[in-house]
C-alpha cells in the first residue's frame, strides 16, 4: 500500500468518527475474544439452582437454561463467530483473488468460461446449498468455515477480474510481458499487488457477510452445534425462552449487530480511502 | 426489442441446464442411501436389489441424470421420501406463500427505499441524511432471524398487536387476518432491499444533481422540488431496476430463514424442513424452483430494463 492511500485512510477516519468507533468496537471485540479465558465464570459450568437469571451483578449478562454464566459463554460465542467470519474470508479472499486475477489477464475463452461459471453459481440461491451441505456433513467449526468460503468467493471475482483489465494495460505490465517475463510471475509482481487496496475492501465485507451466514446457519441449527456455540447458536436456544428471559436473545443479538455493522462501516471507508472517485458524495 | 428478449431467453437455457446438474449431484453427494426410505426390517438381500434396480440406482451416473431430467422436463418430480406425496404437488400448494411475500416484500422495499434514498440526497448531509445512512447500514447489518425475534417479543408478546406464526387463524378466512399475518414477514423479509436500494438512490440522484440539465433547469427559474421530482426522480429511479434483479437472491435466501421463523407455509419452510428429514427429490427440486425464480427475476429486470433505457437495445 502506498503512502498516498495511507493518507487518505488516515483522512478518512479522522472525518468519519463512525469509522474510528468501528475500529473500536471491532478491537474490544477481538481482544474480548482472545482473552475470554480471563472471564470470570466458566462458560461450562452448569448451576440447575442459578438458571435464567436476569443480569446482575455477579452475572452481567445473566445466565440461561441450565445456569451457566451468559457472559463467559458471549465471549467463547464470540471467539467462534469471529474465527469463522476471518477464515472463511481468507479462503474466499484467497479464491477469489486468484479466479478474477486469471480470467482479467487472460481474457478470450477463459475469461468466458470462468464469468459464465460465476453467473451459474450466482444464480444459485448459495444460501440454500450451504445448509444442504452443512447437514450432508460432519458437523464442526472446520466444515462451517470451508464451506462459507466455498460458496462466497464470486463477488470478490468479479471486482478483481474488473481491476485486473485495467492495470494489465499500464505500460508497466506491457514492458515486463515484452521483455518475456512469465505470466505467473506478471499476475504475482505486478498485478496483485496493485488491485490489493481493492482486494482489501472486497474482503472486509466479506467477513461481515460470513458472520452473517453463520450466525443464520447455527440459528437454524446447521451451523455450529453443540458442545461448542457461537452467538447464532445461542440465540438458537434464546427463542425458546424468548418470554421468559428476553436478555438471553438480546445479548447475542446485539454482539453480531455490532460486529457486522463495525465490518460493514470499516469496508466502505476502506473504499473511499483507496478509490476516492468511487464514491464523492 | 423482441430480438432482446428472444435471445436473454436462449441465454438463460444453458444456465438452467448447469443448474439442473448441480441440483442432481446433490442427491449424489448425500450421505446415505436412497433405497433406505423403502426398506423393511422384513426384507432379504434380493428383494433391496430388485428395489435398487427398479430406481434405476445400478445405472452409469450420467444415464441417471438423462433419467431424471427427463421425468423432471414431463413434469414428474418424483416423491417425497417422507410423506410419499408427489413433489410438484406440494410444490404448487407452498409456491404462492412464497410468492405472495417476496411481492409484498419487493413493492415495500421499492416504495420506502425510494422514498428515503430521495428525500436524503435532497437533504445531502443533513441530519434526516445522516440518520437515514446509519439506518441503512442497520438494514444490510442486521440479522434478519434476529430482527424477527425481536419483533416478535415487542409486537406479539408484549403489545400482541399481531400474530406471531402462520398465514390465517384456524377457523378465519378474512383478508385482513392474512394482512395480520404478512406484516411482520413482510418487514423482516424487506429490510435488507429497503437499505440497499435506500443506499443506491441517494448516491445515484446525488449524481444526477449535478448533471447539467439540473443547472438548467435550476436557471431557467424551477424550484427545488420541480427538479427533483420532475427531473431527477425519472433519471435517478432506472438504477433500481436492476437492483430489482440484484436484490432477488436475498430475497430468496431470506424466504428460507423468514418463511422458518413465522412459520409461514411457503417453499422456504418446506426446504428447511426437507433438509432436516434429508428429503432428496424435495431438496432438489426447491433448489431448482428457487434458482428458477432467480433468473426469471434476472430476465425480467434485463428486459424492463432495455424498455426503460432505449440506448440499451442499440447496445445488445
Amino acid at each position: 500500500m502506498n503512502s498516498r492511500l495511507r493518507g487518505n485512510l488516515k483522512y478518512q477516519l479522522k472525518q468519519n468518527k463512525l469509522g474510528i468507533i468501528a475500529v473500536i468496537v471491532i478491537a474490544i471485540l477481538l481482544i474480548a475474544s482472545i482473552l475470554a479465558f480471563l472471564a470470570p465464570h466458566d462458560p461450562n459450568k452448569i448451576d440447575i439452582m442459578n438458571s435464567l437469571k436476569s443480569p446482575n451483578k455477579e452475572h452481567i449478562f445473566g445466565t440461561d437454561e441450565m445456569g451457566r454464566d451468559y457472559f463467559a459463554r458471549a465471549l467463547y460465542g464470540g471467539r467462534v463467530s469471529l474465527t469463522v467470519g476471518f477464515l472463511s474470508m481468507i479462503i474466499s479472499t484467497v479464491i477469489g483473488t486468484i479466479v478474477g486475477t486469471i480470467s482479467g489477464y487472460f481474457g478470450g475463452r477463459i475469461d468466458s468460461l470462468i464469468m459464465r461459471t460465476i453467473d451459474i453459481l450466482m444464480s444459485i440461491p448459495t444460501f440454500f446449498l450451504i445448509l444442504i451441505l452443512n447437514a450432508y456433513l460432519k458437523p464442526g467449526i472446520q466444515n462451517i468455515i470451508i464451506i462459507i468460503g466455498l460458496f462466497s468467493w464470486m463477488g470478490i471475482a468479479r471486482i478483481v477480474r474488473g481491476e485486473t483489465l485495467s492495470v494489465k494495460e499500464r505500460e508497466y505490465v506491457l514492458y515486463s510481458k515484452v521483455t518475456g517475463e512469465k505470466s505467473r510471475t506478471i499476475m504475482l509482481k505486478h498485478i496483485i499487488p496493485n488491485i490489493f487496496p481493492t482486494v482489501i475492501v472486497a474482503s472486509t465485507l466479506n467477513i461481515a457477510g460470513a458472520i452473517l451466514t453463520e450466525s443464520s446457519l447455527s440459528f437454524l441449527g446447521l451451523g455450529v452445534r453443540q458442545p461448542d456455540s457461537s452467538w447464532g447458536s445461542m440465540l438458537k436456544y434464546a427463542q425458546g425462552y424468548i418470554g421468559d428471559a428476553p436478555y438471553l436473545a438480546l445479548f447475542p443479538g446485539i454482539l453480531i449487530l455490532l460486529t457486522v455493522l463495525s465490518f460493514n462501516i470499516l469496508g466502505d471507508i476502506f473504499r473511499v480511502a483507496f478509490e476516492p472517485k468511487a464514491n464523492n458524495d | 426489442m423482441v430480438r432482446m428478449i428472444v435471445k436473454r431467453v436462449v441465454q438463460a437455457i444453458p444456465m438452467l441446464f448447469a443448474i439442473s446438474i448441480v441440483s442432481f449431484l446433490l442427491i449424489q453427494l448425500a450421505p446415505g442411501d436412497p433405497v433406505q426410505a423403502y426398506i423393511t426390517p422384513e426384507m432379504g438381500p434380493a428383494e433391496i436389489e430388485t428395489i435398487r434396480e427398479n430406481m434405476g440406482l445400478n445405472s452409469p451416473l450420467h444415464i441417471q441424470y438423462i433419467r431424471w431430467l427427463k421425468s423432471t422436463l414431463q413434469g414428474d418430480l418424483g416423491y417425497s421420501l417422507v410423506n410419499h406425496r408427489p413433489v410438484g404437488v406440494q410444490i404448487a400448494e407452498r409456491l404462492p406463500a412464497t410468492l405472495g411475500l417476496m411481492g409484498a416484500s419487493l413493492i415495500t422495499s421499492m416504495i420506502i427505499g425510494i422514498i428515503i434514498g430521495l428525500v436524503s440526497a435532497a437533504n445531502q448531509n443533513k441530519a434526516f441524511d445522516n440518520i437515514a445512512t446509519f439506518i441503512s447500514y442497520l438494514g444490510i447489518s442486521i440479522p434478519s432471524f434476529w430482527f424477527a425475534m425481536m419483533l416478535v417479543y415487542v409486537l406479539s408478546l408484549k403489545l400482541k398487536l399481531l400474530p406471531s406464526i402462520g398465514m390465517r387463524t384456524i377457523g378465519v378466512h378474512t383478508t385482513w387476518d392474512l394482512i395480520k399475518h404478512g406484516i411482520m414477514p413482510t418487514i423482516v423479509l424487506s429490510l435488507q432491499s429497503i437499505a440497499t436500494i435506500a443506499r443506491y438512490i441517494r448516491s445515484s440522484t446525488i449524481s444526477q444533481l449535478k448533471e447539467d440539465y439540473v443547472v438548467v433547469e435550476y436557471a431557467s427559474g424551477a424550484s427545488k422540488r420541480e427538479v427533483l421530482y420532475k427531473y431527477v426522480l425519472k433519471n435517478a429511479i432506472l438504477p433500481v431496476i436492476t437492483i430489482l434483479g440484484m436484490s432477488l437472491p436475498n430475497l430468496v435466501s431470506g424466504a428460507f430463514i423468514t418463511e422458518s421463523i413465522f412459520g409461514w407455509p411457503g417453499m422456504g419452510q418446506l426446504g428447511i424442513t426437507s433438509i432436516f428429514s434429508y428429503d432428496y427429490p424435495l431438496i432438489m427440486a426447491i433448489t431448482m424452483f428457487s434458482s428458477l425464480i432467480l433468473i426469471i427475476g434476472n430476465l425480467l429486470s434485463d428486459i424492463l430494463y432495455g424498455i426503460a433505457d432505449p440506448r440499451i437495445k442499440e447496445l445488445s
